[in-house]
């Protein structure tokens, strides 16, 4: 496979940081190695694209930004889209994170950040590598669109979309529609405009009882004294309000964030004010500011205005995320089925094999990790990656320190990671991090491999309790993690080198704070134990 | 009668069992032999020198000096060599003590069980060396194909001599026992998030074990998931859980923690005899072949 590397000096931070020639050098043998001043300034992205088009490469790694300046920031998926346009996979573009997680936190170590740069390029590498090519299909988005809860700020996307001609289904749990005081006034009339609106059906005192699919075409069901209804959307819009039970109950069929205090949450309250990390589902934040009822309608009509941009496309794009099942291992036992909390697996009764639903799989691994047999794969996020990361941040050799792995969840911890090096916070080099796309996709085989290969420990973030954006990641990863270290202890191991903690997803630098410590505790046992005044079970 | 293949077996550290499930063939035995010939076995013959074979077979782990150079004429000596049973393919039973000093497992077999007296560990040259860890097979030569199973199911042995002598490698299914099993699964295929049962119970704690329902619905911890189909699901035909003999399939790295990636949705296993006993439950016929093959000792450089 031709693959190309495209290093962006990120303005200066990453060439002050590390020495850029040199890792270009490094890797000549690739197909196309560039270096680019900012690949998000509009003149170098041409010449990107232009530079991997001449080139003909069939994988691209992007080394310099993180991939949450991608993928959480306005446009910030511009680059990828377009390489994809040109024919590159979407699971052979990977990120290498040189600028937030080496270049900001290591700032005047350069020899040491440029070891460690190179490492989180290799792992790139391996991640294009191994990964398969993803499927995409297609699907014509449904005119039509869900409001869940008839807050005020729901009324107001309801309306926009039926001026829109669309088809809106207002459901909410409340029986009766609720009071607008104070602004009763200043709504009425737009209650009333929705409530004769031939296109608008409310559903009141209602309860989901299965909601899945994808942007453009999601199934609902949902249940009130009037029976069971199925319908068919094409984007959503949560407008909740302060209903924190509505929004435990939801958790379980939306497969977005929620925010420190549990509710749902938007990509990014500034940039991507209504998106959220699905595409068809916008979220109207509740909120406690002065003027409500502005904030309300606003964010309704921006909710309508994020969402159509979507809809209006004849043709919604779809990745799909597991890759499919090796049917030569599977034996049928439902492991997955019992595992999959989207109820994406079942049995396939007459050719008694595991199959998924590429519509209600969230793409987390949880089945993947479970599966006893090996028999199913992430696409994007392969088991042999994984091995071979791990194989390759071993060989890192700190110049002091303890060596930490420090495996971040894509919806926690990585941001949190991130967040430190953007805030001047610095951190021992031998902590290597390594993106996992969820807790529930931390494979024991993976832990047991880490020390094996080297690490003196192993650090996992995962989400808070009841935060997981695939609902038991983080309960999953507790239960493996505590007989994983009764495997440790049979070996030999000290158990304590396997830590686990809980960060919310949001700015803290607790991340990196817990890493440090933690490296600093196990080089403290180390030292103990040359003097043999302690116990350390090397690997 | 047309020319006859030469095969020739041998036990290293085992308990014969596999030699026994080669006799268990019965008259089948005959039939074989009309096409093949045992020119050296422990079974019916004492000769010193091992001759030249077009097939071996090895049953037993490596534990020993002497298993090494025995496996090693045995490598050079055959066409084809097969590795018989459990111990063979992945250390067995045998490769338990890798989690002990071998010095500590020479004295407390031959100085501390309780039946002795003034004993001692035999020093002689004529005694082999124990080996530092129980090996595989594989781990010392080159390994042509396995046959799993403690023992292996005496048709699986016919089965490989047939294919061995018609030229080709026998081969081995590669899914989970589950679908061999044959239990019926409800709860298995429910996706939910309570746990099967509120507890987890050694077979001989239950009253009644449904013969027909699976083994985790009943909450009786079964290995099945995560070992390799092919057995004939002998041990849940007789009503008892699978404790995973024919080790794990081709996708897994390992048993042990492949099962208890699985049980963290299943069965409540974190408060019970896996945690207690992990390595008995989850590597009982593999250790030497999982991620951490044995203990790991307390000075750098001293494993491996």
């Amino acid at each position: 496979m031709k693959i190309g590397l495209c290093l962006s000096r990120c303005g200066g931070l990453i060439s002050e940081a590390i020495y850029l020639p040199y890792l270009a050098d490094e890797y000549g043998e690739l197909a196309m190695v560039m270096v680019y001043d900012d690949i998000f300034a509009a003149q170098e992205m041409e010449a990107l694209w232009a530079d991997v088009s001449a080139s003909g490469v069939e994988a691209v790694v992007l080394a310099g930004d993180s991939p949450r300046r991608f993928e959480y920031t306005r446009k910030g998926m511009l680059l990828v889209e377009r390489l994809e346009e040109m024919g590159i996979n979407f699971n052979k573009i990977a990120f290498a994170n040189l600028k937030e997680q080496v270049a900001l936190p290591h700032r005047g170590q350069k020899e040491e950040a440029t070891k460690k740069a190179k490492l989180l390029i290799d792992v790139a590498l391996a991640k294009v590598e191994c990964s398969t090519q993803g499927e995409v299909v297609e699907v014509a988005p449904h005119r039509s669109i869900l409001v869940l809860g008839t807050t005020l700020g729901g009324l107001v996307a309801a309306q926009g979309f039926l001026e829109r001609g669309y088809h809106v289904y207002l459901v909410d749990r409340a029986s009766r529609l609720k009071d607008f005081s104070p602004w009763q006034e200043e709504m009425q009339a737009l209650l009333s405009a929705v409530q004769l609106h031939p296109n608008a059906s409310f559903s009141l005192g209602s309860t989901i009882l299965d909601f899945w699919g994808w942007c453009g075409d999601y199934s609902v069901k949902v249940v009130n004294d009037q029976g069971v209804q199925s319908i068919a959307v094409g984007g959503v819009i949560v407008a909740l309000g302060d209903d924190e039970e509505w929004t435990d109950q939801l958790r379980l069929f939306l497969h977005i964030d929620v925010d420190a205090e549990g509710f749902f949450a938007v990509k990014d309250s500034r940039t991507l004010p209504v998106q959220t990390i699905d595409e068809g589902i916008c979220v109207i934040p509740r909120y406690h500011g002065p003027d409500g009822l502005s904030y309300q309608v606003t964010r309704g009509d921006l909710a309508v205005l994020a969402l159509a941009q979507v809809l209006d496309r004849p043709q919604i794009r779809h990745e799909v995320r597991v890759s499919k099942v090796d049917e030569s291992l599977c034996g049928a036992c439902g492991t997955c089925v019992k595992t999959c909390p989207f109820k994406a697996c079942t049995i396939d009764a007459l050719r008694k094999v595991s199959v998924v639903d590429p519509r209600r799989c969230k793409g987390c691994g949880n089945c993947v990790v479970a599966c006893p047999t090996g028999a199913r794969d992430l696409a994007a996020f392969p088991n042999d990656y994984f091995l071979r990361a791990i194989d390759i941040l071993g060989q890192y050799k700190p110049p002091e320190g303890a060596m930490v792995l420090l495996l971040l969840c894509e919806g926690c911890g990585y941001a949190g990671l991130d967040f430190v090096g953007m805030t001047g916070f610095t951190y021992p080099t031998s902590i290597l991090p390594l993106a996992v796309p969820c807790g529930g996709r931390i494979d024991t085989q993976y832990l047991l491999e880490a020390y094996h290969k080297g690490f003196d420990g192993v650090l996992i973030c995962r989400c808070e309790d009841g935060h997981c954006r695939n609902i038991v990641g983080n309960v999953d990863l507790e239960r493996r993690a505590n007989l994983v270290r009764e495997v440790l202890r049979s070996r030999g191991i000290d158990a304590e080198r396997l830590q686990i903690f809980s960060v919310a997803r949001c700015e803290s630098s607790s991340c990196a704070q817990t890493a440090a410590q933690f490296a600093e505790e196990l080089k403290k046992v180390k030292e103990l134990s040359k003097e043999g005044k302690a116990k350390w079970a090397v690997g | 009668m047309g020319r006859r293949v030469s095969v020739a077996t041998t036990w290293l550290q085992s308990c014969g069992g596999c030699h026994i499930a080669l006799l268990d063939l019965h008259e089948e035995l005959l039939h074989l032999l009309e096409v093949m010939e045992i020119r050296y076995s422990p079974l019916l013959s004492d000769i010193k020198k091992v001759p030249e074979v077009a097939i071996a077979f090895v049953e037993g782990a490596v534990a020993n000096a002497d298993h090494e150079g025995l496996l090693q004429e045995f490598r050079e000596r055959s066409d084809r060599l097969v590795a018989l049973g459990t111990c063979a393919c992945f250390g067995g039973l045998a490769g338990l003590r890798n989690l002990f000093h071998a010095q500590d497992v020479l004295t407390r077999a031959y100085v501390e069980t309780e039946s002795t007296v003034e004993g001692k560990v035999p020093s002689s040259k004529e005694v082999p060396e124990l080996l530092r860890y129980v090996k595989p097979v594989h781990k010392v030569v080159e390994v042509d194909t396995l046959v799993p199973g403690c023992p292996p199911l005496p048709s699986m042995i016919k089965e490989a001599i047939l294919s061995l002598i018609s030229g080709e490698m026998p081969r081995l299914p590669t899914r989970n026992l589950c679908e061999e099993c044959g239990r019926e699964r409800k709860e298995m295929l429910i996706p939910k998030r309570e746990f099967i049962t509120e507890a987890v119970h050694a077979p001989f704690e239950l009253h009644f074990i449904d013969p027909r329902k699976c083994f985790l619905e009943q909450g009786v911890l079964c290995m099945g998931p995560a070992t390799r189909e092919g057995c004939g699901a002998r041990c849940l035909k007789g009503n008892m859980p699978c404790r995973g003999c024919m080790g794990p399939t081709p996708g897994a790295m390992e048993q042990g923690a492949k099962m208890i990636n699985a049980l963290a949705s299943i069965l409540p296993a974190g408060d019970l005899m896996f945690r207690e006993d992990v390595v008995g439950v989850g590597y009982r016929y593999s250790l030497p072949v999982s991620i951490y093959p044995h203990l790991i000792h307390e000075e750098r450089g001293e494993d491996g």
